[in-house]
């Protein structure tokens, strides 16, 4: 199973890839609050994630309070693999 | 007194269907067409007692929902004009619409009106529990034509308004319920904004077919995969949205997820629709027939398509077709569309410059110049070939790059600024803004973008802003837009 890390890698390559503007941000840097991240490449994350880890996310669990931050993302993900 | 023609033609669906659902929202919170026309007396009532005249306008700063809609249908009814304004928008563009629409009255939120709109406000008095009804003394004179007046992007650089006359209203409801009819056995999901032209059919034509109309509000609609859901647990039958909407439901909706067996009707406008996209949407939503419409604010829809025929193998967008039934379209020299007849808008508020620009009246019939270039294919349909200026076109939205330079340069740090568009790698439009800064002075992309929200709504805040130390020029010293676009690619 993926660990901690892993998550963490894929979700920062995710963002350098597809917000090149967010190359030098903190894990706990916010990202849909501060408009660095709109819906679509939010849509796209969860994609991705989902195909990385094997997650589903619920339609209602596709909100700011999941996808803010790296870290934000990295736990939800986490919690989703338990 | 006379009923308004369209608030008239709901109020017949209410002895009709009384109860009928009319209006639904997000939480099921809902009203039937005879608790609708109920609510738009009860708020009619309240609107003459505090004084609202035919052609006066009235601002409307409220989200979407049933007290919303019922709201606007008072103000037709009223004979005023229904100025909708985003309650998301920052302040300082509400303020700056405020300013520049002047409204005789304003119905709002409590919460979202600027406290610089109530100390301006000469009188206010509470409307209901939620909302609050200010009135201004102002000394413009009404008109006693227009339903409607729709802000949209600037080429000035502000947002300007579109007026949209009684007839224009008219006519495009009457087009509609003849060629993309509703009926009371519809579910209608309304998805664009009242600000926006695309909710004119949703509201003005779903309601007057006796259609059940579900109002989705902009968080949700930004959510793909709420969305899908939502259409398919409530047997939504007919959508109007932009490709962009559309094309989310297919790549992130999890569309494959549901049944779809009532889908029966499409249309989409606002933007070209990627085909392999349209077409997976027609894998899925089989029975439905698909509109493809066409046409700015100034006129709405004024072109109109059929896609009838699944072509897998066509890569080129569908032609945006032929002129609605009534209307006429001329296309210069330079390659532009001209629409000519009853769609069209009266003009600009308060920019008889721009009208002129724009507008002209020839033989009784009152034109506009739309800025799109158009081909015409072997079957004579048009088909949409770009834009004659700077104008950019993105998820159903029209944005004035001036608009954002111009927030920008509100900003200390920043010198010079200018936008472009660029394609990602799965071919959408994004907007990079290139600046160049104050000497020794610097300013991360994350800060300005969060900057750039006191200004602009999200959809017009770049996705790129790039740091230059000076913008490349044209032989004639002007910014070199081609060699700002040469600089961004996916890759960087």
């Amino acid at each position: 199973m993926a660990t901690e890390q892993d998550v963490r890698t894929a979700v920062r390559s995710f963002i350098t890839t597809n917000i090149p503007d967010a190359l030098i941000l903190a894990d706990d840097a916010k990202l849909i609050s501060t408009r660095l991240m709109d819906s679509i490449v939010a849509l796209k994350l969860v994609n991705y994630l989902e195909e990385s880890f094997k997650i589903e996310f619920e339609a209602h669990e596709v909100v700011q309070e999941n996808l803010d931050s790296i870290d934000i993302i990295v736990s939800f993900v986490q919690s989703k693999m338990k | 007194m006379i009923s308004h023609p369209l608030v008239g033609k709901i109020s017949s669906i209410a002895y009709q269907f009384p109860d009928s659902p009319a209006l639904i929202e997000n939480d099921g919170s809902s009203l039937t067409y005879r608790e609708l026309q109920v609510r738009v007396s009860e708020i009619v009532e309240s609107l003459q007692l505090a004084g609202v005249c035919p052609g006066q306008r009235v601002a409307l700063l409220q989200n979407k929902s049933c007290l919303h809609i019922a709201t606007l249908l008072a103000v037709a009814e009223c004979r005023a004009i229904i100025v909708p304004i985003d309650p998301q928008a920052p302040l300082h563009r509400i303020e700056y619409l405020l300013g520049d629409l002047q409204p005789h009255f304003l119905i709002a939120e409590s919460k979202r009106v600027p406290a610089s709109v109530i100390e301006s406000a000469k009188q206010n008095s509470h409307f209901t529990d939620s909302y609050s009804l200010l009135q201004f003394h102002t000394s413009a004179i009404a008109n006693s034509d227009l339903a409607y007046i729709l802000y949209t992007s600037g080429s000035t650089g502000m947002p300007k308004g579109v007026c949209i006359s009684h007839e224009a209203l008219d006519a495009f409801v009457n087009w509609s319920t003849t060629t993309v009819p509703l009926s009371n056995s519809d579910r209608v999901a309304s998805i664009a904004s009242t600000h926006f032209d695309l909710s004119l059919y949703d509201i003005f034509v779903a309601l007057s077919c006796g259609a059940a109309l579900y109002l989705f509000d902009s968080e949700i609609v930004k959510n793909a995969r709420m969305m899908t859901k939502m259409l398919s647990e409530n047997k939504i039958t007919s959508i109007y949205a932009t490709p962009s909407f559309l094309s989310a439901i297919v790549l992130y909706g999890k569309i494959e997820k549901y049944q779809w067996t009532v889908m029966r009707q499409v249309l989409f406008a606002g933007e070209v629709f990627a085909t392999k996209h349209l077409h997976a949407l027609m894998g899925t939503w089989r029975e439905a027939r698909y509109y493809n419409l066409y046409g700015p604010t100034e006129t709405n829809v004024c072109v109109w398509y059929e896609v009838v025929t699944k072509e897998n193998e066509r890569t080129a967008p569908y032609p945006i077709g032929k002129i609605c039934e009534g209307l006429h379209f001329q296309v210069d020299a330079s390659g532009e569309l001209l629409i000519g007849g009853k769609h069209v808008a009266s003009g600009y508020l308060n920019s008889a410059e721009l009208t002129e620009d724009k507008f002209f009246t020839l033989e009784g019939i009152r034109w506009f110049k739309t800025g799109d270039k158009v081909t015409q294919d072997n079957q004579g349909n048009l088909v949409y070939a770009g834009r004659i200026d700077r104008m950019i076109k993105r998820r159903g939205y029209r944005i004035e790059p001036i608009e954002i330079e111009n927030a920008l340069l509100h900003h200390s740090v920043i010198r010079e600024s200018a936008v472009t568009t660029f394609a990602n790698e799965e071919g959408e439009i994004q907007i990079a803004a290139f600046i160049v800064m104050q000497k020794d002075k610097s300013e991360s992309a994350a800060s300005l973008k969060t900057f750039l929200l006191k200004y602009l709504p999200d959809y017009m805040v770049p996705d790129r802003i790039i740091e230059m130390s000076e913008f490349p020029k044209t032989s004639s010293g002007k910014t070199d837009y081609k060699m700002l676009r040469e600089k961004i690619s996916p890759d960087i």
